[in-house]
């Protein structure tokens, strides 16, 4: 039976660097800093031990790269003047890290820690929704979407953002994660329905939440069984009303702002763990390079590209899958849909 | 009328005389240390004469005021003269009702928001509101989020995003501009270095005196606030540590001892769980930094030599005893980073540092500090008949 994801071996991951790979293919906003971003390599999937490395040429990081053939590559999201002592930060890319096979809330079966096509469509939803968010509430134009292997990473490099510390990425992170409890005030003084900021966003992630939770979630939210079922039974309605015009009434009869609260408050506890808060947080974190290879998953980490559309389109089944590993994905996903995933996409 | 003592017109000034240093420098020659005193003494409301002044005066009085400060620039004597100073400049700014720029606050219209979201967040639709309270909910105000992110100690939520920028009204654009101001105020006094001269010593000397005298007026007969802290009736051995230690002494006496039971008798006398942390007693770092920590960096400093001059670290170590953990500017936050460190007990008092033990008759019985003090203020409400300090103090913690 082919795989959809494996771990490569040696002769492959050569084979990728000396054939398919090239350093042009490392996005631009990348290399146009090279020389300003610490390096790491992860030389036998132990760990990126070989730290601190400092390429001032592209074509210096194509030949390193080429002889060494690395399990995986990691650049650093934040710019130093001496990157190679870490000294002198410049500024650091914002990033949210969204890892496919951490997502609470799964519509499929395979055991946790694994991922499938729909972890992975599930994940290119909430990078979309977060896309939107940076670009309409934050007013940002330099982002950029990843496909990371396993998931996504966006990256933001508006030049405010860059310089923002650990704190005030904090504060974007709970907005952008909707991770703050909406309140009985905020609902009785109707700002739930505002069209912009937290609450919007708040409303965004109540989408994603409504349209994946089960009765189990809501019989422990504390959710008696006529709500439980009113809430099942007119999720399309929910999502119409509330969460697109932001109208209370949405909600069925019975579901009164007590319910509607342990709701919220359930959406928020899941929308918290869609990302990896620590990698937001870390202005000197390193993060797996576009372009290399995930060799665990047999993947390639893929620049996206930075609007909704690009999302939208993307099939890391067809766009980041290795020339070597081609025919073999391509049997797998139709095996795939053929048998357990056949109705989930 | 200058608006904002850090930019604009106040910036241009100093510009003109050379820069900041330049200016600092030629303020001795123009500057009367008995006008300048002025900006700090002023009680309830700032006199009309700081109101409405020649822009230069104010400029010089108003850095003569930092230059005095980077001769000692911590404690009780920043926060109050920065308090006071920008009550002044906020006081225009109500006055004149615009921020002319300053902190990036601009104005903006209702028709700059989508008509439904200026209706609700006026609560236009909700009964009970009077005309003022709606006044102070309508969006007056932009400022970009990267200077929002800055200024803005609370979070996201509370305020309405757009496009980048934050939205806010006239109560929210004057916390920004305070949380603004007080930025701007300590990156100035940082930047000051080196100021030797005698004018500076001799005003830094004069704006302490009336800053300890005041707070000695409030702070030690206690009755300002809810739960003012009564010094009154601290144990001995707290009272020794407020009056500053020799050295050996110092680490345990301030960062130890005073940090502890500062706090917990200000802000968590009976605490109900050995969990407590900080954050579920006050609403913000400010209250604490406030109301704790600059009476113990002022204790502190009372030390010979002076414990944060001689090492300036050791503020950390008195956020890490709050549980903030080993930080210098913590957020609310922090707070549960690391354990909020409880009174110790006599007997640890003894076994550390004898010297500051000197029981009096009220030190019977007790074995702890904290118990000390609650036991007295229990009493003292009992004897004035008043409703008191609560039945609880009687078994505050031996911890
Ligand atoms: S007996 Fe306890 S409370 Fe009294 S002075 Fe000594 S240490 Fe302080
Ligand atoms: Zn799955």
């Amino acid at each position: 039976m082919a795989e959809l994801f494996r771990q490569v071996s040696v002769r492959e991951r050569k084979l990728y660097y000396s054939r398919e790979w090239r350093v042009s293919m490392v996005p631009s906003f990348i290399r146009e800093t090279l020389n300003l971003r610490e390096l790491g390599f992860d030389h036998d999937g132990n760990g990126p031990s070989d730290r601190k490395n400092v390429f001032y040429d592209p074509r210096d990081l194509e030949d390193y790269v080429r002889l060494t053939s690395p399990y995986a590559i990691y650049s650093s999201i934040a710019l130093y003047d001496e990157p190679g002592e870490m000294r002198g930060w410049r500024g650091a890319e914002l990033v949210f890290d969204i890892d496919a096979k951490d997502l609470p809330l799964r519509r499929c079966n395979h055991e946790p820690g694994r991922v499938c096509p729909i972890c992975l469509e599930d994940a290119k939803q909430l990078a979309k929704d977060t896309l939107v968010v940076l670009k309409e509430d934050f007013g940002l134009e330099n982002v950029h979407v990843i496909y990371s292997g396993r998931g996504y990473h966006l990256r933001v490099l508006d030049d405010w953002v860059m310089e923002l510390d650990s704190k005030a990425r904090e504060k974007v992170l709970a907005y952008v994660s909707a991770a703050e409890d909406v309140t009985f005030e905020d609902l009785e003084g109707k700002r739930v329905m505002l069209s912009s900021g937290y609450f919007r966003v708040f409303r965004l992630r109540f989408g994603y939440f409504i349209e994946r939770v089960n009765e189990n979630h809501l019989v422990s939210a504390g959710l008696n069984k006529a709500q439980i079922r009113g809430v099942l039974n007119n999720r399309p309605k929910i999502v119409e009303g509330f969460v697109k015009k932001g109208m209370l009434t949405a909600f069925p009869k019975g579901v009164g702002y007590g319910a509607m609260l342990k709701l919220f408050h359930l959406s928020s506890t899941y929308s918290k763990a869609y990302f990896d808060g620590r990698v937001t947080v870390d202005v000197k974190r390193i993060l797996r390079l576009p372009s290399s290879l995930h060799s665990k998953v047999g993947m390639v980490a893929t620049y996206v590209g930075s609007k909704e559309s690009d999302v939208e389109r993307f099939n890391p089944f067809r766009s980041a899958v290795p020339k070597f590993r081609r025919r073999e994905v391509e049997e797998a996903y139709k095996e795939w849909l053929e048998g357990e995933g056949g109705d989930g996409l | 009328m200058i608006l904002d003592p850090f930019g604009g017109r106040a910036a241009e000034i100093i510009e003109e005389f050379g820069g900041l240093m330049k200016t600092l420098m030629i303020i001795p020659d123009y500057v009367d240390p008995d006008e300048v005193i002025k900006r700090v003494s002023w009680e309830d409301k700032p006199p009309d004469e700081l109101i409405d002044m020649n822009d230069i005066e104010d400029v010089l009085g108003f850095y003569a005021l930092l230059g005095a400060l980077s001769i000692k620039p911590y404690g009780f004597e920043v926060e109050e003269v920065m308090k006071r100073n920008a009550e002044i400049y906020l006081h225009r700014i109500r006055l004149v009702g615009r921020f002319d720029g300053a902190a990036g606050i601009e104005a903006v219209g209702r028709e700059d928001l989508p008509s439904r979201d200026a209706f609700i967040l006026e609560r236009r639709g909700l009964r009970g509101v009077t005309p003022e309270e709606r006044e102070n909910l309508r969006i007056a105000y932009r400022i970009h989020l990267s200077d929002f992110l800055k200024f803005w100690e609370g979070s996201l939520k509370d305020v309405y995003v757009r496009s980048g920028y934050a939205y806010l009204s006239k109560p929210q654009a004057l916390e920004v501009w305070r949380g603004y101001f007080r930025r701007r105020f300590s990156e100035v006094l940082r930047s000051i270095e080196g100021l030797e001269s005698e004018f500076y010593k001799g005003l830094n000397e004069k704006m302490g005196e009336l800053i300890r005298k005041r707070a000695g007026s409030t702070l030690y007969t206690g009755s300002v606030k809810a739960q003012p802290l009564r010094f009154d009736l601290f144990p001995p051995c707290v009272r020794m540590a407020l009056e500053g230690v020799p050295s050996g002494m110092r680490n345990y006496a301030i960062t130890v001892l005073l940090t502890s039971f500062l706090s917990y008798a200000r802000f968590c006398p009976n605490p109900s769980r050995k969990d407590v942390r900080l954050r579920d007693c006050v609403q913000s770092v400010r209250e604490v930094e406030e109301e704790v920590v600059s009476v113990v960096i002022d204790a502190g400093n009372r030390c010979s030599p002076p414990l944060f001059e001689d090492q300036p670290n050791e503020i950390k170590n008195v956020w890490y005893h709050l549980g903030f953990g080993f930080t210098e500017k913590p957020s609310l936050d922090d707070s549960g980073s690391s354990v909020w460190y409880f009174p110790p007990n006599c007997d640890k008092i003894r076994a550390n540092v004898p010297q500051l033990c000197n029981p009096d008759e009220f030190c019977r019985g007790i074995r702890n500090p904290l118990t000390y003090y609650l036991r007295r203020l229990f009493r003292e409400k009992q004897r004035q008949g008043g409703d008191g300090a609560g039945t609880g103090a009687e078994g505050g913690g031996d911890g």
